[in-house]
């Protein structure tokens, strides 16, 4: 075949593939019902399909190294192999061991110290955490799996001194073993397929499957087919067991192989091509591409363009992250952005590496290792194989925190904003000392609970001392703790401030009763009124963004201040994932006019409509307020106009955008591009748009598959910018 | 000078249409000319002045004291030349990012020529690229001082029959076409524009004679035709106007093209907007 040949087919076959993961999209949706997460790609479970996992506990869930091992065996028997003559990949899975878990924690616990304090705060504490940090798959591709069983295997002879010890490392050779039998029975069914298969084109795809599997089954991958089936395989060993979806830096971890194959002639780049793609499509995991290593250098190589144009091709929901800095190749960074505005399916954003590494440089570390952090999370980034910091898991409802300090406040004879912020502060410590010490609680028994059999394997430390990664036996525990609803929290502080302190339009009881009663009382709709169109967080200059500030420093200074039993570095970021809802429930009526119950800010944006003139540049700069300036980041969700790329230098005005936001102190930006016209149709008849990709927050998602409060949430957000 | 003010309608950030780059737009208020489709009517007067949305109202009462609910507020303030400039200064990276600047548009801007010049000379002794949107329908002398502190300006030619002109706008365009040659022997960059209003402005015949026009006073200069844009219709119940030309469409792009092409066609680089 000439190249043409050969890319016209590969096209045809990706084609082919992305129709059928829509069709599949659509019939998970009627098997599972809705859901406000990624898409994970995995497939509807043949019909009559009825596992389910063997409980140790009164509410049928399990826990520990057996209960995991063993029910993620019998799980993994009971999936048929999946094989499709289309794909370079093969396998595929069926159900989320985790997602059979009814409580995050063992019920058995007893959280009675904390319940009430959690209960109040509404917190997303540290106990019954799981994943959030990042494996190092380049552990993997050095050893083979062979090599990875016998690292367990020699471990195991050195650390057999406890019973304990002794279930770990039997739990995961009970683990690798279900793997490498999930493996095998997915071989033999590629062997059966080419036996059967006619087409000449397929066959030599198949032959060529069965040969990189034969080979990683066993041994470390040489070939850039293989290197991707490695990873293919490990992407499907970890989001089925407990959804893990940390991906690397894919361009650096594929490079070595591609160089391989082309200094020998093995593959040309149509090949290359098609081989990235079935690894992309195994799985929208999180990606990092370009970006500085550890001497500075910027890791853009052919393989991230390889990248790129595979993604192009498949045009589905994936989770790519460019890492901007001085260094990154311009003509990159570009067609970065080009693609965003041709798929419109949120992928790539871009991260900010100054920001990033200065940040977690300030928190005591190196700037080689901070070079090492890379984005493998929905807003965050973690060190491969080195760092468990449980990021996007622990967040602190700071809507829920202001309303229990002006509750508190309003009881008591003293007002004023000042005191007001005293008491914030006050039950700020209360949050974190909570998080604190259920953090510690967990990282003294998660291992009982939902142990990491998976990511153990790809850790520095768990394997070697035989304890679980959340067990004391990686280099880095750097909790990550975000804070959500700043914008509530600082429109609160900023209207309080200007109704009633400085131009006493109000008193500070009337303004109270007004918010008891939901608005909802004679004067409600006035005082609402009022307190919403005070100076909000988003608009140049205004009290809201000098609140907005201030809370950031204050959470910031007490995340950092915080020190428990097993941890001593805390991070905090400003993220709400997608728990606006969630959070917003928790909360009644406040002072800036919200409602009760309505939802939170989304992430570090203001609320929808405070940027009342909807320039992106008001909302950077509102969003640079928000960052705490650590290493971890408040993300931007940024709304782009489909239109702005007609204009001649419509792709440079967005690089500049992106480019500026990020230099200023910005971390991360998630980009949607609003195709109005499709998203109100899509919100109307959802099931006729079943391609349609949106970026939710830090991921993105089919529209299809999202609950009709979420879908409602996107398009208010889309419409209003 | 210390004390002098001008009247802002708005100063908008991240604005795209208004020349290079990012840039933030200063819009002047007060306008000489009453084109029938104006499509920023909250800029004719130079005077601040209310407007009224009365889905806003939440009927309190309060209206004496100020609009809580902003269903009635006022269009346009004063403010000082230093004012305008610490605004504008807030998105100087992304000018510097994206090549952007400054536009200063209305209305007229020329109407406010003393507030535009100190403002503009603030611009550049910040480093500030400038742009101007002007109907050039002002006499030259007014006009020319603040030529050296521009780094482009856009203006109109919206017809060339000098009687369908005073007709649509209200204004001879005399004055027009003799500051075009002006500002054409000037060499300062610029950007002619005719705005297409289907049925007044987006006749062939018009279309070609400008483009002739231009060609005559600057060879191969720039030209861009901006389709109609019927979101200013909106705008004109809530300061009490009623609109000239209800209903009216955009046109199509095979419409815009073909204009294009006939302006290219008489010596101009012609380039259209969609709208």
């Amino acid at each position: 075949m000439t190249i043409e040949q050969k890319k016209q087919v590969y096209t045809q076959r990706i084609r082919s593939l992305r129709a059928k993961k829509i069709e599949e999209t659509r019939k998970k949706i009627a098997y599972n019902g809705l859901t406000d997460e990624d898409d994970y790609n995995f497939l509807c479970p043949p019909e009559g399909y009825s596992w389910k996992p063997v409980g140790d506990s009164p509410n049928g869930d399990f826990h520990g190294y057996r209960g995991w091992s063993e029910n993620y065996a019998a799980m993994l028997k009971s999936f048929p192999p999946v094989v499709d003559p289309e794909n370079s990949m093969c396998g595929n899975f069926f159900r989320i061991l985790q997602k059979f878990r009814k409580v995050r924690w063992h019920e058995c616990w007893d959280l009675s110290p904390w319940q009430e304090t959690i209960d109040r705060y509404g917190i997303d504490h540290g106990i019954g955490q799981i994943h959030h940090f990042c494996g190092d798959v380049r552990i993997g591709l050095n050893l083979g799996w062979d090599g990875i069983r016998e690292k367990v295997r020699r471990y195991e002879a050195v650390n057999n001194e406890t019973e304990e010890q002794r279930e770990f490392y039997r739990a995961e050779n009970v683990f690798l073993d279900a793997c490498m039998d999930w493996m095998d029975r997915t071989v033999a069914c590629v062997r059966e397929k080419l036996a059967h298969e006619t087409d000449p084109l397929l066959k030599e795809n198949l032959a060529g499957m069965l040969a990189a599997n034969e080979w990683v089954r066993h041994q470390p991958p040489r070939t850039l087919r293989e290197a991707c089936t490695f990873i293919s395989w490990y992407n499907l060993f970890g989001r089925s067991f407990n959804r893990e979806g940390c991906g690397g830096q894919l361009d650096e971890l594929l490079r070595p192989y591609y160089e391989h194959d082309t200094a020998l002639g093995l593959i040309d780049d149509e090949d290359a091509v098609y081989y990235i793609s079935g690894l992309l499509m195994s799985d929208t995991k999180y990606y990092q591409l370009g970006g500085p290593d550890e001497t500075g250098r910027d890791m853009v190589s052919p393989v991230s363009w390889l990248i790129l144009e595979a993604a192009d091709r498949m045009d589905v929901s994936l989770n790519l992250t460019i890492r901007v800095h001085d260094g990154l190749p311009r003509a990159f960074f570009r067609r970065g952005v080009e693609l965003l505005f041709k798929h419109k399916n949120g992928w790539p954003r871009f991260s900010g590496d100054q920001s990033l590494v200065e940040g977690f440089m300030r928190r005591g570390f190196s700037r080689e290792l901070a070079a090492r952090r890379i984005a493998v999370g929905c807003n965050w980034m973690a060190i491969p194989g080195l760092e468990y910091p449980l990021n996007d898991s622990i967040k602190v409802n700071q809507a829920r925190v202001f309303e229990v300090a002006y509750d508190e406040m309003m009881a008591g004879p003293e007002r004023s904003t000042e005191k007001l912020l005293s008491l914030y502060v006050k039950h700020l410590r209360v949050v974190l000392k909570c998080i604190g010490e259920t953090m510690d609680f967990d990282l003294n028994n998660n291992r009982y609970n939902d142990p990491e059999l998976f990511l153990n394997l790809f850790m520095v430390g768990p394997i070697e001392k035989g304890r679980d990664a959340s067990d004391h036996s990686v280099q880095y525990y750097n909790i990550g703790i975000d804070g959500a609803g700043l914008a509530v929290a600082a429109n609160s502080f900023a209207a309080l401030q200007q109704r009633v302190e400085q131009e006493k339009a109000l008193t500070w009881d009337q303004v109270y009763a007004s918010v008891q009663a939901n608005y909802e009382d004679e004067n409600g709709p006035y005082i609402q009124a009022l307190m919403k169109h005070s100076g909000r967080f988003g608009q140049p200059g205004s009290l809201g963004n000098r609140w907005a500030r201030r809370l950031t420093e204050v959470f910031r200074d007490e995340v950092v201040a915080l020190k428990s039993r097993e941890v001593s570095v805390y991070i905090p970021g400003m993220f709400s994932w997608s728990k606006t809802i969630l959070f917003g429930r928790q909360v009644g009526a406040t002072p800036d006019g919200r409602k009760a119950f309505e939802p939170v800010n989304h992430g570090a944006n203001p609320m929808p409509g405070d940027v009342r003139s909807g320039a992106m540049t008001d909302m950077s700069e509102a969003i640079i307020l928000a960052q705490c300036g650590m290493g971890n980041t408040s993300p931007f969700q940024m709304e782009l106009d489909p239109g702005m790329i007609d204009m001649e230098d419509g792709i440079d005005k967005v690089m500049a955008l992106l480019e500026t936001h990020l230099k200023r102190g910005g971390t991360l930006i998630n980009v949607n591009i609003v195709d109005a016209d499709k998203i109100r149709a899509a919100h109307k008849n959802p099931e006729l748009y079943p391609d349609l990709v949106v970026r939710v927050t830090g991921f993105t998602a089919y529209f299809i598959t999202l609950t009709p409060a979420f879908r409602q949430l996107v398009v208010d957000r889309l419409m209003e910018s | 000078m210390k004390n002098m003010t001008g009247i802002i309608t708005e100063i908008q950030r991240f604005s795209l249409h208004d020349g290079d780059g990012i840039r933030t737009t200063v819009f002047l208020k007060g306008c000489n000319m009453r084109c029938s489709w104006c499509h920023n009517p909250e800029t004719l007067e130079m005077k601040p002045q209310e407007a009224w949305y009365p889905a806003k109202c939440i009927h309190c009462g309060h209206c004496k004291t100020g609009c809580p609910a902003q269903a009635r507020v006022t269009i346009g303030r004063e403010m000082t030349p230093e004012e305008a400039l610490h605004e504008v200064l807030w998105d100087r990276d992304y000018y510097a990012a994206s090549g952007g600047g400054v536009t200063v548009s209305g209305g007229e801007p020329f109407l406010q020529a003393d507030f535009l010049k100190a403002f503009l000379t603030l611009c550049k002794e910040n480093g500030l690229r400038t742009a101007a949107e002007t109907n050039l329908s002002l006499p030259w002398a007014v006009i020319a001082p603040c030529l050296p502190l521009l780094s482009h300006v856009y203006f109109d030619i919206k017809l060339l029959d000098d009687a369908a002109h005073r007709k649509w706008t209200g204004v001879s365009n005399r004055t027009v076409l003799e500051n075009a040659a002006n500002l054409a022997a000037s060499g300062i960059p610029f950007t002619a524009r005719t705005p297409l209003i289907p049925g007044v402005t987006d006749g062939e015949d018009n279309i070609r004679g400008i483009a002739a026009f231009l060609a005559s006073v600057r060879e191969n200069c720039r030209y861009e035709l901006l389709n109609y844009n019927a979101l200013a219709e909106s705008k004109y119940e809530p300061i009490g106007l009623t609109y000239a030309l209800p209903g009216t469409r955009p046109l199509p792009v095979s419409r815009l093209r073909e204009l294009a092409a006939a302006a290219a066609s008489e010596g101009t680089q012609c380039r259209f907007s969609r709208g």
